[in-house]
Parts: C-alpha cells; sequence; structure tokens
C-alpha cells in the first residue's frame, strides 16, 4: 500500500509538469520568429509505478501509477532534412551571388539600355566608320578629320570606361594587392572571414554541447544556434556533418564537420586564409584542419569543376568577368592594328589609337588629337572597309569582323547572366522547397501552442482539482473521524 | 503537411514580391518600347539584333552617299545641257559667219560673241555642289578652270569620284572634266601636264574649239570657219555621248535608292520582330498581372489577421 499522502504528491507531480509544459510552450510562442529555432516539445511520461514485489507483499491488482514527469524536452527537428537544407544552400549559393556579379558587369555595357540605342559601344562604333565613310567622300575636309579624330576617341574612351568598371567589379570580388601575394580586400575576402568566424565559433559551441551532453542535459537552443551556424557556413562552401556517438551508440553532442572536404571541427582562430599564386594570378585559399595539417585549393581551377558555395561561387564570376575583360581588350587591340595596316595618317606611323585597355591607356594618338589633318583623306575609304573585314580573335579562330565580335561579347555576357540566372531559379526554388519542408517540421505554428497552451492550462486545473479533492478527503481522516 | 505562421508569412512576402516584378518589368518593357533591354533577356538574338541595327545604320550613310550622287549628277546633266547649248549656238554663229554675205566687219563681231559664249562655258566647267567643283576630280575644293587670255589651264586632277552605295560596292558619280586619253576626251577635252606640276594645258576639247573658231572669225578665214563647224559638231556629239553616260549613272542611283529602302523596310521588320513591343497585348497583359497582385494583396491581408487568439477569451 502507499502512503497516506500519496496522492497528494501525484497531484504534485501533475502541477509541476504542466507548468513546465506551459513554460516550454510559451518558449515556442516567443520564439515563433527567431531565426534558425526549432520547436521545443516537453516529453511527458509517467513515472515508476508503485510496486515493491517481495515474497510477503499482497497481490493487489495491478500497479498503482505513480503520476507524471517531464522526461525530456525535446528538439524537433529531423536531421536528414537538415543535411539536404545544407546541400540546396550549398548549391544555391554558387549561383545566387553570380548573379548578382554578372548582373552589374551586364549593366556596364550599356547598348541596349535606351530605345534609341545612341548610348553603347556599338553605336560608337558605327559612327566611328561612318564618320571614316563621310572624310572618304571629303578627303580633304578638315572638319571631318576633326570628327573622325573625335569619334575616334569616344569610341576608345567607351572602351576604357567599361573595360574600367568591369575592373572595379572584379576588385570588388577580390581586391588582389599590388605586390600581387595576397587578397587584400573584396567580397570574397569578406566570405573567408565569415567562414573563419563561423568555424571558430561552431568549434566554440561544440566544446559547451559536448560538456552539456556528458552531464546529461541537452542544450537545445546551443544546438539550434550551431544549426543555424552551419546553415550560414554552408553557403560559403560544402559542409559535411557527422553526428559523433558513443560507445553505446548514443549522442555526444559532438559533430565532426568538414568544410571543402577537410575535418575543421575543432579550430582556433582563422583556419582559412587566401593567397595569391604569384605565377597564373589564380586565387589559393588554404586550409588549416583540426589536426594542424595545412591543404591549399586552388580556387581559380577548382570554381568550374565544383559548383558549391558562394566562395567558389564568386571566383567563377570573377573569371567570368575577366574573359569579358580581355575580349574587349582584344577586341580594342584588333582595331587598332587594322586600322592601322590601312597606313591612313600622313607621319607614316599609321597609328591611329595607342596604348592598350588592359594598361588603361588606350586612345586616340596624341598627336592625331591636336592636329587631325595628319589623317590621310585618301585612305579613308580603306579604314571605313575594316568594318568588314574578318580578323581571328581568340574566342573566334575563323575569323569575325569588329562588330560581330562585340555582338558575340554582348551574347556571351547575356548567356553568362542568363544562364546563371536561371540556374539560381532552380537551386533557390529546391532549397525554399527544402527549407519550407524543415520548417514544416520545425517551425512554430502559433494557433498550435495556443491550442497546447490551453490544453496544459487545464491539466495544471485539473491536478489542482485532484489536490483539493485529496484534501477534502484527508480532512475527513485526520478532523472527522474521531 | 504541416503548415506554421512564418511559413505562410514568408510565402506571401514571395508571392507578393514576385507580382510586384513581373508589374515592373512589363511597366519597363512598355516604357522603353523594347522587349529586349538587357542582354540577358534574349542573348541569342544579340547578333542578329546588332547586324539588323548596324545595317540601318550603315544605309542612312549610303543614302546619303547616293543622295550625293544623285546631285553630282543632277548638276553634271544640267550643266552639260548648257554647254550643249553654247556649242549649238556657236555652231549657229558659225554657220552664219561662213555664209558669204557676211563680211569681216561682221566676223569680227561675232568672235567676239564667241569669246563671250567661251566665259559662259568655263563658268559651267567650274559647277560645283556643296563647294565641291564636279569637273575637278578628287581635287576639287577649287575651281579647276582658269583663264587667263587664251590660256585655259586646268588644276583639278583625272581622277574619278566614287560613292560607296552598299558595302565594298563603288560606284561612279562623276563625269571626266577634262582627260589625259586623246581617243577618250572629258567632256571638256583632252590636257596633259608634262611637267607634273598639278596645272594641265588643254590640248583639244571645247575650249580649244571655240578659241580656234574665235581665231578664225577674227582673221575672217572661212576655210577654217568650215573646219570650225566640224568640230564643234564634233565636240557636241562627244557631249552627247557624256550626257548619256551621266543620265544612265543618275538612273542607277535612284534604282539604288528605291531598293535602300525596301531593304530598310525589311531591316525594320527585322528588328520589330525581334525586339519589338505589342502595346495592346502588354497593356492586356499589365491589367492581369495588376489584378492578381491586387488580389494577392487582398488575400495575404485576410491571411495574416487570421488566429486563434481572435477567438480566446
Amino acid at each position: 500500500m502507499p502512503g497516506t499522502f500519496f496522492g497528494l504528491e501525484i497531484a504534485r507531480r501533475g502541477l509541476n509538469v504542466h507548468q513546465y509544459a506551459l513554460e516550454v510552450t510559451g518558449h515556442n510562442l516567443t520564439n515563433a520568429s527567431t531565426t534558425g529555432y526549432t520547436r521545443q516539445e516537453a516529453v511527458f511520461k509517467t513515472t515508476d509505478p508503485y510496486c515493491n514485489v517481495t515474497l510477503n507483499s499482497s497481490v493487489t491488482p495491478g500497479q498503482l501509477g505513480t503520476g507524471v514527469e517531464v522526461g525530456s524536452i525535446r528538439r524537433i527537428r529531423d536531421e536528414y532534412l537538415d543535411y539536404q537544407v545544407r546541400r540546396s544552400i550549398t548549391d544555391s549559393a554558387y549561383w545566387e551571388d553570380q548573379v548578382y556579379v554578372l548582373q552589374s558587369a551586364e549593366s556596364c555595357f550599356a547598348d541596349l539600355s535606351s530605345s534609341t540605342g545612341t548610348t553603347g559601344i556599338n553605336d560608337a562604333l558605327v559612327n566611328f566608320f561612318k564618320a571614316w565613310m563621310d572624310l572618304e567622300n571629303s578627303p580633304q575636309d578638315t572638319g571631318i578629320k576633326a570628327s573622325v579624330a573625335e569619334l575616334g576617341d569616344t569610341l576608345a574612351k567607351m572602351l576604357g570606361d567599361t573595360y574600367n568598371q568591369l575592373g572595379s567589379i572584379q576588385n570588388n570580388i577580390a581586391g588582389v594587392d599590388i605586390t600581387g601575394a595576397s587578397v587584400a580586400a573584396g567580397m570574397l575576402k569578406d566570405q573567408v572571414d565569415t567562414a573563419n568566424y563561423l568555424l571558430t565559433q561552431i568549434s566554440t559551441l561544440n566544446e559547451a554541447i559536448k560538456k552539456a551532453y556528458s552531464v546529461g542535459q541537452q542544450p537545445n537552443d546551443l544546438m539550434d544556434q550551431r544549426d543555424n551556424l552551419l546553415e550560414q557556413l554552408s553557403a560559403l562552401g560544402p559542409v559535411e556533418v557527422k553526428y559523433g556517438t558513443d560507445a553505446s551508440k548514443q549522442p555526444t553532442g559532438d559533430i565532426q564537420l568538414k568544410f571543402f572536404g577537410y575535418d575543421l571541427s575543432a579550430v582556433s582562430e582563422s583556419p582559412l586564409s587566401m593567397s595569391v599564386d604569384e605565377s597564373n594570378g589564380h586565387i589559393l585559399l588554404s586550409i588549416k584542419d583540426s589536426g594542424g595539417d595545412t591543404y591549399t585549393k586552388d580556387l581559380t581551377n577548382d570554381c568550374v569543376t565544383e559548383t558549391g558555395g558562394s566562395i567558389l561561387g564568386l571566383e567563377a564570376a570573377r573569371q567570368l568577368i575577366i574573359g569579358f575583360k580581355s575580349d574587349l581588350n582584344e577586341m580594342a587591340s584588333n582595331l587598332g592594328a587594322m586600322i592601322q595596316a590601312k597606313d591612313a595618317i600622313i607621319d607614316g606611323s599609321g597609328v591611329f589609337f595607342t596604348g592598350s585597355l588592359a594598361g588603361g591607356n588606350f586612345g586616340v594618338a596624341e598627336d592625331l588629337l591636336v592636329n587631325p589633318s595628319l589623317l590621310d583623306g585618301t585612305k579613308a575609304g580603306a579604314v571605313a572597309a575594316v568594318r568588314d573585314e574578318e580578323t581571328p580573335f581568340a574566342g573566334a579562330p575563323d575569323g569575325c569582323t569588329v562588330e560581330e565580335f562585340y555582338s558575340r561579347l554582348l551574347s556571351v555576357v547575356g548567356a553568362s547572366v542568363k544562364e546563371t540566372g536561371d540556374m539560381a531559379d532552380v537551386q533557390s526554388a529546391i532549397k525554399e522547397q527544402m527549407e519550407t519542408l524543415s520548417e514544416s517540421v520545425s517551425g512554430v505554428n502559433v494557433d498550435e501552442e495556443l491550442t497546447k497552451m490551453i490544453q496544459f492550462n487545464y491539466g495544471f486545473q485539473a491536478a489542482s482539482r485532484v489536490i483539493s479533492a485529496m484534501d477534502e478527503m484527508l480532512d475527513v481522516i485526520i478532523n472527522k473521524l474521531f | 503537411m504541416r503548415v506554421t505562421n512564418k511559413l505562410m508569412n514568408d510565402n506571401i512576402l514571395k508571392n507578393i514580391q514576385s507580382n510586384l516584378a513581373s508589374l515592373s518589368r512589363t511597366q519597363q518593357v512598355i516604357a522603353a518600347g523594347s522587349s529586349i533591354l538587357r542582354p540577358s533577356d534574349e542573348p541569342n538574338t544579340m547578333g542578329q539584333l546588332f547586324v539588323s541595327r548596324n545595317t540601318l545604320s550603315y544605309n542612312a550613310q549610303y543614302n546619303k552617299n547616293i543622295q550625293d550622287g544623285l546631285s553630282y549628277l543632277d548638276m553634271a546633266d544640267t550643266s552639260m545641257g548648257a554647254v550643249k547649248n553654247i556649242l549649238d549656238k556657236a555652231a549657229e554663229y558659225a554657220t552664219q559667219a561662213a555664209n558669204d554675205t557676211v563680211n569681216a566687219d561682221d566676223r569680227i563681231a561675232i568672235a567676239e560673241q564667241i569669246d563671250a559664249l567661251i566665259d559662259e562655258a568655263m563658268d559651267l566647267a567650274n559647277s560645283a555642289v556643296g563647294g565641291r567643283y564636279i569637273y575637278a576630280g578628287m581635287n576639287n575644293s577649287n575651281p579647276p578652270f582658269k583663264r587667263n587670255g587664251d590660256i585655259i589651264t586646268y588644276h583639278g586632277d583625272t581622277n574619278e569620284v566614287f560613292r560607296q552605295v552598299a558595302s565594298d560596292t563603288y560606284y561612279r558619280i562623276d563625269v571626266s572634266g577634262i582627260s589625259t586619253d586623246a581617243l577618250n576626251p572629258g567632256v571638256f577635252g583632252v590636257g596633259e601636264d608634262p611637267d607634273l606640276d598639278g596645272v594641265y594645258e588643254l590640248t583639244d576639247g571645247i575650249f580649244k574649239t571655240l578659241f580656234e573658231l574665235r581665231d578664225n572669225l577674227n582673221n575672217n578665214n572661212t576655210n577654217g570657219i568650215e573646219s570650225s563647224i566640224t568640230a564643234v559638231q564634233t565636240d557636241a556629239t562627244n557631249l552627247i555621248m557624256k550626257r548619256t553616260t551621266a543620265g544612265a549613272r543618275y538612273q542607277h542611283f535612284e534604282g539604288l535608292q528605291s531598293n535602300l529602302m525596301v531593304q530598310e523596310e525589311s531591316l525594320k521588320q527585322t528588328l520589330t520582330n525581334i525586339s519589338g513591343v505589342d502595346i495592346a497585348q502588354l497593356s492586356i497583359l499589365l491589367a492581369e498581372q495588376n489584378l492578381s497582385y491586387n488580389a494577392s494583396l487582398q488575400v495575404s491581408s485576410t491571411l495574416m489577421q487570421a488566429s486563434l487568439l481572435n477567438f480566446l477569451s
């Protein structure tokens, strides 16, 4: 037989447990909008039943229940979904940052920005050739010679501006130090810094969680924080997570974290650093793993074959922009060379355009701007015919005209934006789907919590009722029997 | 599937955002009057788009060149017509002077009229279009013919003047003032520049014929007058030949011009096909998008207010 006050104890447990559950519900409700929060649930379980099985014990019907307790506070989360969410974040981040960068590169080419279209390089090129055609008609006209030089200057400046704008976008991604050995600034450096911060934070959290586990607790909110940081990290590069277990296959709270395939579970400060290979301009990422070994990852090589995370995505975008720049540079130098071959300058040098875009000094020869009458009008027809002349480019070895090459470049720019945009759309749709599934499992539904609140509230009231019923019963026994 | 409030709010935001994005895109297309606002809108049509646009632009230049050619040839035709009249008049005077009833004094008087005709022909030989002298070859910024007493010199050159009328296609727009080839004289005959100083002496042609006629009249040389009449007629025949050539070229240029216009039409059609917008269609699209935007706002505001809280006492 249990003791006299045993019923009071059951009711007290009921009060405690329902209060506890109400507090958990409150925690859920107040964190309904917290990023990375996982809803929690107080898991009720019955306490051990009253029984004292000995040889002498009387045989009572069944075992007497002893009430309820909170077995654990559970995080409602699906680890397999987490894996998929992180995977989809990695995939979509690779494309999303590229789109952002390539769209700004695309806007450097102003040819389609106005309906009349008098703003772009293409039109400047056409106007330049038309000026030569005018000069062909009036070979001695100094006014037209001046306008040829002037339009050449406009074209050169436009090419230069576009080239420099692309250059500054390239530097925004990775500002390579003048000495050539390091990446001094830019989005890429910011992301590597962020990755360093996240990795050290995760290591610290790992320790704290392990300690809590070792004393038998489940630190739900710390684990939420860690999962949130892992998601942020997976936007930067591919992340692999393995949950640690002890000899009896019980979770230890520890994780084994691999970033870009290297073990970075326990790191101190700045495990990642960037440098530039001076021989080929490649950006290298050095990774110091948990074991203290240093590995080098060639981002420039890997950004084409590996398509995960914004660090590789940004480097891929940077390579595309470097390609656009070199196309533009080649176009300017080929144009200069083709005009020079026509020998249309009276001093015999034939040099109309000097310098190069890459050198930052592409322009009409200074003496021609000062004295345009040096232009040889009788050669103007030959120069104007350059527009129909095909010349081999690196991107078009069979040869094409300068105008064709430029429209080809715009196609390439447009296609790269469109392709990455389409990929980003697809990948972020997948990511959203995954996040929706995860949110569906782990998110807080306010109506649901309110319903539980009412349920626990009544549970608490019911337990109180049990106490007052016990009270009345005991009152009879203690005060009224004798 | 379990739905949470955050999920629903995120979806509401996302849908409102995508509705707004398509509205904004349609607005931009209508405002710009072009369905291609960035290369990424239609990367594959860039080549075609630019070829059409550039060809249109160059065609404007060719059209200008053709116009130039037409005015050159027009002026050549007019001036050659006037020179023909002068030759006719000279022939008439000469025939009159060849008559036995005309005495030496009368012939001297007629000679003066011939001299005046020479000056008139000089003016015609120095005809110009837009500051360019049409009988001066490429060296055409100054009057090519100069008269100094009884000597007329030519200061132009014997280059032919061409205009580009299509890519890499050139047509001649002038008629030579003089030539150095006696078998194929220019409008004003043949000249030579033995000392290569750029000044040609006229060895044959209208001016020489007229001078001879005048001198024969002054000298009362009736035989000479007779042979001058033949010379004037030869020159007139040569002139008619040149004028016919110019007329044929004029017609050719007119043909080219109408070809260009046809081409322009079809290029503009191509451009419209690539990047044109159908305002009526887009307006309907805009109205549809606006409707769905409004509807999504309406539904969202209803949904966001729904909560169990409203019903708990």
